[in-house]
């Protein structure tokens, strides 16, 4: 399995996760030319901007350490494009990290950090 | 939504009222605060969020946007941290916004929800007294707040308190402890000097400035802190003015509130800021902190030459006005001067036993570092010689008790308050101002050296409860002007 395969796995799963955990998941890779958001939901009345970051190992540090801040920064950006976009009322919003640890073949560490952090 | 808290916020050793305003709005996550704040209230969002969830309310998953107002003003220090936390609760609904209409609140917060204590809760206090508002700060400063009148105080150990509405006012009645100030040091322990002590009761009556030249080794420090014992204690109104310079200064006004008179022996290293104060934020320096009590500078030559001038204009006016680029601070600095030197860099200078072994130019040169400015506004030069060694070995006091000397310098203080305030100058009897006039003349005093002569031979007057200023009296002032008329 190469890189950009596990990281479709990884995605995937964290998708299926917040669909088990009731949230409607409105777009899966939404694009603009600065980058991609991984997962966009609905949680009731919240929006949520998801980054899904999975690791086969440990030697290149947690999948939530690679949320550096420049990649907050970016993200933010990316979320008040898709704000400005056509058609999204006021809402409150959410920026949420889930980090997987893969364990084996079919086993994985899923962690979920609601509102994981603020514009700065 | 939004809402509104009160606080205060220190300039100068005033607290200023600045309104904080919270707007919680849908959007991004954001939590910034705008109104010209410094790092330490930049870093209160951090306080704030983890303060209120860790006692249980909901940081709000908003666009939070605090203002601090007036925003042309510049905002310093930790003081901010409960009524942040005050507004985004009203504002988002958890604490009911009526209840903050009249109060006031300051504190710092820990990450726990504790509020804690900051400098200047005396400013804080009075300047919600005299708003009418009560004032909603950390629970430990209670009781020290208690001292200012008409405050109603409502003190919270963590914001946890706030679930249940506001708490209770308190007013925790005075807590002044008339404890006798013990004299640091008794003028009845120290062997002879007998002259020199008749100095100090001249000053501590007047609170005149003084400076003592001697050897090394012949007791001008041990004269000097003998000198704060001999005043009286402080008056109920000095003891709240010196408690709020060192409660604005993050000391301890415990002492001050108690009427322990301050006693401040800044090093002879000390910078211009040091001294008078300074810095940013501007912080009150030695001189304020000896406010209403003794400023004493061991080894006056040695002090910087800028820190020496910087002390010449505060000593005219009793307080010192610091003006930087955003605005003037005020500090109150009314002390009582004491200044200890050398006659000369070996210190025997004018020794009747043991040679001087300095230049004439190495002398001049000493002295010149101090300059005749400061020189002009010394009241009292006091000549100390080394004591007989006998004095010393058998411990002889032969002096008054410092008992008897305070009670004359109250007798005194009260006799000037009683007799009839006119004019110095015409209580001076004809053959006085006669011999004043001469040794103005002969000796070319300054306007300044002769006004402080006057005011010298009224202390001196006085302590003989005399309401004319008769020819001894001006005799024995002039006699303390010996950099003059030497």
């Amino acid at each position: 399995m190469d890189r950009s395969e596990v990281g479709k796995r990884g995605e995937d799963a964290a998708a299926a996760y917040l669909e088990r955990q009731g949230l409607d998941v409105v777009e899966r890779n939404w694009r603009t030319e600065r980058g991609e958001i991984d997962i966009i939901a609905l949680d009731g009345e919240d929006l949520v901007f998801c980054e899904v970051k999975t690791r086969t190992s440990a030697s290149r540090g947690t999948g939530e350490e690679a949320v550096s801040q420049s990649k907050r920064r970016k993200l933010v950006r990316m979320a008040e494009i898709y704000l400005s976009s056509a058609g999204i009322e006021p809402c409150p919003v959410r920026f949420d990290v889930i980090a997987i640890h893969v364990l084996g073949p079919d086993r994985a560490l899923l962690r979920h950090h609601r509102a994981a952090f603020v514009v700065e | 939504m939004q809402a509104t808290v009160a606080t205060t916020t220190l300039t100068g050793v005033e607290a200023i009222a600045v309104e904080v305003q919270a707007d919680v709005s849908p959007g991004l996550p954001v939590f910034g605060i705008v109104g010209l704040a410094d790092t330490a209230v930049q870093e209160a969002r951090d306080r704030v969020r983890a303060a209120l969830r860790s006692v249980g309310f909901d940081f709000p998953n908003a666009r939070v946007i605090v203002n601090l107002a007036p925003a042309p003003l510049r905002k310093h220090g930790t003081g901010f941290d409960l009524p942040i936390a005050l507004a985004v609760l009203a504002a988002t609904g958890q604490v009911p916004r009526a209840a903050l209409d009249d109060v006031t609140a300051v504190g710092e917060l820990g990450l726990d929800g504790s509020v804690r204590e900051i400098p200047g809760m005396l400013a804080h206090a009075i300047s919600a007294a005299r708003a009418d508002r009560d004032l909603l700060g950390p629970f430990s400063a209670g009781r020290m707040v208690g001292v200012v009148p008409q405050l109603r105080y409502r003190g919270i150990e963590s914001l946890a308190r706030m679930k249940g509405g506001l708490p209770a006012t308190a007013s925790p009645k005075a807590s002044r402890v008339q404890t006798p100030a013990i004299p640091i040091l008794d003028v009845a322990d120290i062997a002879g000097h007998e002259s020199a002590k008749r100095g100090l009761e001249i000053a501590a009556a007047g609170r005149h400035n003084l400076l003592l030249v001697g050897p090394p080794g012949s007791g001008k420090s041990m004269l000097a802190r003998a000198l704060c014992g001999l005043l009286p204690p402080l008056t109920e109104a000095e003891s709240l003015e010196s408690a709020l310079v060192h409660s604005v200064a993050g000391l301890d006004p415990r002492q001050c509130l108690d009427g322990i008179r301050p006693f401040r022996a800044p090093h002879h290293s000390c910078s211009v800021a040091g001294l008078v104060g300074g810095g940013t934020p501007p912080r009150p320096g030695e001189m304020s902190l000896a406010h209403n009590g003794v400023l004493f500078l061991d080894e006056l030559p040695e002090f910087g030459p800028a820190s020496l001038q910087a002390l010449r204009q505060p000593i005219e006016e009793g307080v010192i006005t610091l003006v930087r680029a955003h605005g003037a601070v005020r500090y109150p600095a009314r002390v009582t001067l004491a200044a200890a030197m050398n006659p000369c860099p070996c210190g025997y200078a004018g020794d009747p036993q043991r040679e001087c072994r300095c230049t004439d130019g190495a002398v001049a040169r000493y002295s010149a570092r101090v300059g005749g400015p400061l020189y002009d506004r010394m009241d009292l030069t006091l000549r100390i010689d080394r004591v007989d060694p006998a004095l010393i070995i058998d411990d002889a006091p032969v002096t008054p008790m410092s008992e008897t000397v305070r009670s004359r310098i109250t007798t005194a203080h009260a006799f000037a308050g009683t007799r009839h305030p006119c004019s110095m100058r015409s209580q001076l009897q004809p053959d006085a101002r006669a011999l004043l006039e001469d040794a103005a003349r002969h000796a070319n005093l300054s306007g300044r050296a002769v006004t402080r002569v006057v005011r010298v031979a009224r202390t001196i007057a006085d302590l003989e409860q005399s309401v004319p200023i008769v020819v001894s009296h001006v005799a024995e002032a002039l006699g303390y002007r010996s950099w003059d008329t030497a």
